[in-house]
């Protein structure tokens, strides 16, 4: 939007604290001189036209978290970490906005594809699930039996991170 | 040379043709496996990741944990289970803090990382374990005159920092190792380029856009195939193309290769025992190529 | 050495030269090695220089600024090889050093230039019959000269030399020769000198731009450094001052620049080189001069100081600026697709250029770090040789000094300044 402004300037200057408590390397961010080059090799910007780290980082910096929480668009980053190879400052862009996707997690902002695979993981272990046509085709191949792991322990580390809550609500 | 196999999610449950390819190449190398009956995914270092930083971290603590009690080195086969894996391992043996917190939680579940057990990739194995050098000389049908296209995939090069698997802006070992099987590495635009798998379970639709994005550039090379080190890029390239054409209605007939089967065919193994059937873009056209 | 005081100068480029007239013209014995053919150093890649916009080669007394021109005569006309108390030595390096009676005594290697200058006409006969071609380091590998060649049409001794490391002695240039001007048999010789002080002049180089691994440099033609640009712009330049798409060969519509490239960058060199944003603007007025487009990328703009001007003139002249970093290049066909975040406007912009010019770090040049070490003298964990204070040019070393670029990034008129404080310096210590 051209020429926005916010009614009543609300930053949160403390909000990269949060971030760096959950992720040290976030204190990177401190670093971002703003120089565009992590949109400029973004993979993401460039398809979608709805993703710029660069922006999403200085909202971080500023603690625009009403804003940067609650928009979709956070979650289209593909991952590749271009970002990070290229920043002159060291900044490790996908990773520090990776972890505001989980703040934003916990602010009910995740997509629903990804909902699934969180939901999946919890009941089995695996983010995708066994289907009777590849089971057959194992057999076929006279592949070994697919790895079982103890779902009970898993469990007990979900329970203690948390993750089972936030997945089952 | 004996690892303990980390199959992840993708291959077992969506591609086990690669698999089955890998099985019996690295087999022929005198590769021993022993399967990790108590891995669980490693987690996704993307959808997971994004909802919970320190689960990610303490799953994946938890399959290393389970590898150091094996007492082997892992071998994953998917450059998301390389990341994911090597990042944890590298994290928690660079941060004390962390470290502390991830087995605190572990405990719980009667596990602890100790850093013993090294991440590798396939790649990695038949680079530096196996060598250029053995697999040339196993190679019984060079596959002269076939120009393949190497995509890396983004998480067995970066962040490069933490990885060191290949040089990240211009990485060589894949097309080296292309290159010992006889065929020709194919040079084209934005070979770093992510296959965009990461947005599938975000819009597919940006997804299939983004993987267009090196076909294109790749059939403007004038490359016969690609090969590839990842399942989820597989895919993307594979049947990708397929969803490509239902968008856009372009056609790249682009066959694409997972490099256990490029490397099973080189050394003799028949398509059958390489499972080259179960591809969306059908091969034979291009393995014809081969002199 | 009793009534003559003496100074060595290593590296006989502006700051080296500058240095030399001012302590020859107070009476003392300079001796300038050079280990190039000819004195000039970058300063013959260089052409036009700011802040008066005129040939670099012009150098002496320069008052700076909006035009005054003071007492300039360029080194050429200057005629400081016939300069009483200055001896010019080229092809020589220094192999060692230690004290001596309050002073230094120094070995030099001097190699063969294997022409003579007294007797070479430039009439240019043995180029022509030459055999052997290479890359031509004066215009940073964007053309090929021969190995027997003139290093410049302003070098300094004015003669034609061999590459003796690429010659193979087939005689053709011997025999072509109507002067007898040419020795392939030369070899190369020592020499002591005993000098009351050294001075460093060793100078700077462009950080090497593979090393910008992003930018496709080395991969793509039409990636070149901003010295490289400066060869392209100079009438005597490879392609006589056209300014050309390196894969085509037609003339460039648009050419690109991105500054800060491995400046200000954790990776390579994290501080600035100062002066960099002067010489980029001063490219693009050049370009726009020749009614070529330019578009710059930066995070920043630092003209410092007046340098402000040459910001201000590149936008009345239409030079565009969009504030954002390079982040990728391809290649499509013949022409570059240039990837850059506009900031101000948070647009990803897909740019199609003829030339992508980027602006590497300065760095030390190839021979400081060697030189350094044979000197003992300290340098900074960029390389550059550390003085005693902030913008000195005492080295850690009492009676070594160091001028010019070899203590860090400086424009012509601060090298200048430093050319007389070590005068100055020298003066005081041989009180």
């Amino acid at each position: 939007m051209l020429g926005r402004r916010l009614p009543k300037t609300e930053f949160d200057l403390e909000f990269r604290k949060k971030l760096e408590e959950h992720f040290h390397e976030a204190r990177t961010i401190n670093y971002c001189f703003q120089c565009g080059t992590c949109t400029g090799c973004c993979p993401s910007t460039k398809i979608t036209g709805r993703y710029n780290p660069r922006l999403l980082i200085e909202s971080a910096l500023l603690g625009l978290t009403e804003d940067l929480l609650s928009s979709p668009d956070i979650w289209l980053c593909v991952a590749c970490h271009t970002c990070i190879e290229r920043c002159p400052q060291g900044v490790k862009v996908s990773e520090v906005l990776s972890i505001i996707r989980n703040f934003a997690t916990r602010k009910n902002n995740v997509p629903e594809g990804v909902k699934a695979i969180a939901s999946q993981f919890v009941e089995t272990g695996f983010t995708i699930p066994a289907a009777a046509a590849i089971l057959k085709r194992r057999q076929e191949m006279k592949l070994p039996e697919l790895p079982k792991p103890n779902t009970e322990e898993i469990m007990k580390i979900f329970e203690a991170t948390g993750f089972l809550k936030l997945v089952r609500g | 040379m004996k690892y303990a196999l980390f199959l992840g999610c993708m291959i077992p449950l969506r591609l086990p043709n690669l698999e089955y390819a890998t099985r019996n190449v690295l087999a022929e190398f005198g590769v021993e496996l022993v399967d990790m009956r108590e891995a669980t995914c490693c987690p996704d270092p993307i959808g997971i990741r994004n909802m919970d930083y320190l689960t990610w971290l303490a799953i994946a603590a938890r399959n290393l944990a389970v590898a150091d009690e094996m007492g082997l080195d892992i071998l994953t086969l998917c450059n998301g289970c390389y990341e994911t894996l090597k990042t944890a391992y590298v994290t928690l043996t660079e941060d004390a803090e962390m470290r502390e917190k991830i087995n605190e939680i572990l405990a719980k579940a009667n596990r602890e990382f100790k850093g013993k057990a090294k991440v590798k990739h396939l790649l990695e194995v038949f680079y530096h374990d196996i060598g250029l050098q053995k697999i040339r000389e196993m190679v019984k049908r060079p596959l002269e005159g076939l120009k393949v296209a190497a995509h890396y995939g983004c998480h067995i090069l970066r962040p490069s920092e933490i990885l060191k698997f290949d040089d990240p802006e211009n990485p060589r070992k894949l097309d080296e190792l292309v290159e010992a099987l006889g065929a020709t590495p194919q040079q084209y635009e934005m070979k770093t380029l992510c296959c965009g798998a990461g947005l599938r379970n975000v819009m597919s639709e940006y997804s299939i856009r983004m993987a267009r994005e090196k076909l294109v550039r790749v059939k403007e090379a004038g490359a016969d195939c690609m090969v590839v080190a990842c399942p989820f890029c597989f895919i993307q390239y594979d049947m990708g193309q397929f969803e490509i054409r239902r968008l856009t209605k372009e056609r790249f007939d682009i066959p694409v290769f997972y490099f256990s089967e490029l490397l099973g065919y080189a050394i003799g193994l028949s398509p059958r025992e390489l499972g080259l059937g179960m591809h969306r873009v059908k091969v034979d056209r291009v393995l014809k190529k081969i002199r | 050495m009793a009534n003559e005081r003496s100074v060595l100068i290593i590296g006989g480029g502006v700051a080296g030269i500058q240095t030399a007239i001012e302590l020859a013209d107070f009476g003392i014995k300079v001796f300038i090695a050079e280990k190039e053919a000819t004195l000039g150093g970058n300063i013959l890649r260089v052409g036009k220089v700011f802040p008066t916009d005129d040939c670099g080669l012009c150098i002496s007394r320069s008052e700076l600024l909006k035009g005054t021109r003071g007492f300039r005569k360029c080194y050429y006309r200057l005629n400081i090889k016939d300069h009483p108390n200055i001896k010019i030595l080229t092809r020589t390096v220094v192999k060692s050093v230690e004290r001596k009676n309050g002073g230094f005594k120094v070995k030099l290697e001097r190699h063969p230039m294997g022409v003579d200058p007294e007797k070479c006409t430039l009439c240019g006969e043995c180029a022509k019959a030459c055999p052997v071609e290479v890359p031509d380091d004066l215009n940073l590998g964007l053309s090929k000269r021969k190995a027997i060649y003139l290093p410049h049409p302003q070098a300094m001794p004015l003669t034609y030399v061999v590459d003796f490391e690429n010659c193979n002695k087939c005689g053709k240039c011997v025999e072509v020769c109507k002067f007898d001007a040419i020795s392939l048999d030369g070899k190369s010789e020592s020499m002591e000198l005993e000098v009351d002080a050294i001075v460093v002049a060793t100078g700077f180089e462009e950080l090497d731009p593979t090393l910008l691994k992003e930018y496709g440099y080395g991969m793509y033609k039409n990636v070149i450094t901003q010295l490289q640009l400066a060869r392209l712009l100079d009438p005597n330049g490879p392609t006589g001052g056209e300014v050309k798409n390196l894969e085509s060969g037609e003339l460039a519509k648009r050419v690109v620049m991105t500054l800060c490239s491995g400046s200000r960058d954790q990776r390579l060199k994290p501080y600035c080189s100062k002066i960099c944003c002067t010489y980029a603007l001063k490219h693009a007025l050049m370009l726009r001069e020749k009614g070529i487009e330019v578009i710059v990328c930066f995070m920043d703009i630092r003209t410092f100081g007046e340098y402000e001007d040459y910001y201000r003139r590149a936008r009345a002249e239409g030079v565009r600026f969009i504030r954002g970093r390079v982040g990728a290049v391809e290649k499509q066909k013949d022409k570059l697709l240039v990837y850059v975040e506009d900031t101000y406007t948070s647009t990803l912009q897909t740019i199609e250029a003829d030339l992508l010019v980027i602006t590497p770090a300065i760095v030390p040049s190839k021979g400081t770090e060697e030189i350094s070490k044979i000197l003992g003298i300290e340098t900074d964990e960029y390389g550059f040789i550390k003085t005693k204070e902030i913008n000195g040019v005492e080295t850690m070393v009492d009676g070594i000094f160091a001028v010019g670029c070899a203590t860090g990034p400086k424009s012509i008129p601060d090298l200048m300044n430093d050319a007389y404080a070590a005068t100055i310096r020298i003066l005081n210590s041989l009180k």
